[in-house]
């Protein structure tokens, strides 16, 4: 009875489950908020109003004027840190800048390896199905890196769609991220868009989630592969985010 | 070459660095799981807690300064507010958790199975105690006794300042003496209660 009652000493998790959490963390970081766009549409709700992954993280979309084939636009980049499907990777939003100067500037800045900031010889990669619309650049001399990894090359032209793509998330960005706009005029403005841009096979999408009357703010989503713009009601400003964990500032006082 | 710092891993992870994240989590999910244990007296919730933690940590991190050498405090700051309601915050981290899907040759406990389970009987038992305690009062208890962690450190994760540190710990102290009083045990059993609520050293001295 005695010793039931003591405090337990401290466990670890077992090696393989601490790298599954830190792994399963990873991913869900690179899926909210870096960019990377797995397989259907990445969400990250943050003040009302704001656009998908703002800046220079944004999430990975579909296409373009003129479409070489979903996967290899560099909607998306992906820093990794191994020449290894499966290792960590770096996330960024294109700005139309080749994949390779962006990670050279992840790599030289210690974001993509936190012991390093040399930067490797780096060959980029579609990742296809792996994770459409990302380009994949991994440390590696080989120029078959892409074939061993069971990727493709990237065929010419893709810089030009990653550019095209990043001027219409922008667009957008300016137009509906910055303030809060409502739902009719976002679904006005997404494809006023589109159409000026050369995107008109993409459609506009509004979640089921909505048309709460609180819900007045648009955030946006990018889904690569039905080549959509999501809209999603967000709550109005001031209107009480929905709160699970806060600040770790509770109320003075004992 | 030396290892970064916290505050170096957290200026990078402010820039968006999902590496230096990574570190720190390396770093301190040990003592985040483990907390979350001790205030639960639940293993597995520890678990995916410590998850939620983590993923909490990661939106706040561009408005989150860094106060000390030390991220810790700043993570069982949040591992708190997470624990006041606890089902609410699985509940939002449910989709990110049922993404986890961990594979069925996932490593299991093991041989470590069944000290896990004498464990969670412990605590239960200490959580029993202290649970009639105000929640805020737990709260110093579990960091400034269980982890730990200086006044000012407790002070510093719970957004309070280091006085009312000290009055709550004092109380749940008091408190938790009173259950013992009250409950019947003898006195060996009394003390070992003591000996196992209060079982490490806290940053400050024995308040009366």
């Amino acid at each position: 009875m005695r010793d039931e009652l003591r405090v337990p000493t401290e466990r670890d998790l077992p090696p393989g489950r601490m790298t599954l959490r830190k792994d399963h963390l990873m991913r869900e970081i690179s899926r909210t908020e870096g960019g990377s766009h797995r397989r259907r549409i990445s969400l990250a709700v943050l003040a009302p109003s704001a656009v998908l992954l703002l800046g220079a993280t944004a999430v990975a979309a579909n296409y373009l004027i003129s479409p070489p084939p979903p996967e290899t636009v560099a909607a998306s980049v992906a820093c990794y840190q191994e020449a290894d499907l499966s290792a960590s990777a770096a996330y960024k939003g294109s700005t139309g800048e080749s994949p390779l100067d962006v990670c050279a500037k992840l790599w030289s800045s210690g974001q993509v390896d936190v012991s390093t900031t040399s930067v490797p010889p780096l060959v980029a990669c579609p990742l296809g199905a792996e994770d459409p619309g990302t380009v994949g650049v991994f440390p590696n001399s080989d120029p078959t890196i892409c074939e061993r990894l069971g990727l493709a090359r990237l065929p010419d032209g893709y810089e030009d769609a990653a550019t095209s793509f990043a001027g219409l998330r922008e667009a957008l960005n300016e137009r509906i991220g910055r303030t809060c706009v409502s739902l009719d005029e976002s679904q006005g403005i997404v494809r006023d868009e589109l159409d000026s841009r050369g995107f008109t096979d993409w459609q506009v999408a509004t979640s089921s989630e909505q048309s709460d009357q609180a819900h007045a703010c648009v955030v946006l989503g990018f889904d690569l592969q039905q080549r959509s713009v999501l809209l999603i009601s967000s709550p109005a400003p001031g209107g009480g985010q929905e709160n699970g964990a806060t600040e770790p500032s509770p109320s003075p006082g004992g | 070459m030396a290892s970064p710092s916290d505050a170096e891993l957290w200026e990078k992870t402010a820039s968006g660095s999902v590496a230096a994240f990574g570190a720190l989590f390396e770093r301190h999910a040990r003592a985040v799981y483990n907390y979350c244990f001790r205030r639960t007296g639940d293993w597995s919730l520890a678990e995916d807690l410590t998850s939620a933690v983590f993923l909490e940590a990661w939106k706040r991190r561009e408005r989150t300064p860094l106060v000390g050498e030390s991220l810790l405090p700043w993570f069982l700051g949040v591992a708190n507010n997470l624990l006041r309601n606890v089902r609410r915050s699985v509940r939002r981290h449910e989709k990110a958790l049922e993404r986890l899907a961990l594979p069925a040759d996932t490593p299991d406990f093991g041989d470590d199975a069944a000290g896990r389970v004498d464990d969670e009987r412990q605590m239960a038992a200490i959580l029993t105690a202290i649970r009639s305690c105000p929640r805020r009062d737990q709260e110093v208890l579990g960091l400034c006794v269980w982890e730990g962690l200086s006044y000012a450190e407790a002070a510093d994760a719970l957004g309070v300042p280091v006085g009312t540190v000290r009055s709550r710990l004092s109380r749940a102290r008091r408190r938790v003496r009173e259950l013992i009083s009250s409950s019947g045990h003898e006195d060996s059993d009394r003390a070992a209660l003591l000996r196992g609520v209060f079982a490490q050293a806290p940053g400050g001295a024995d308040e009366r």
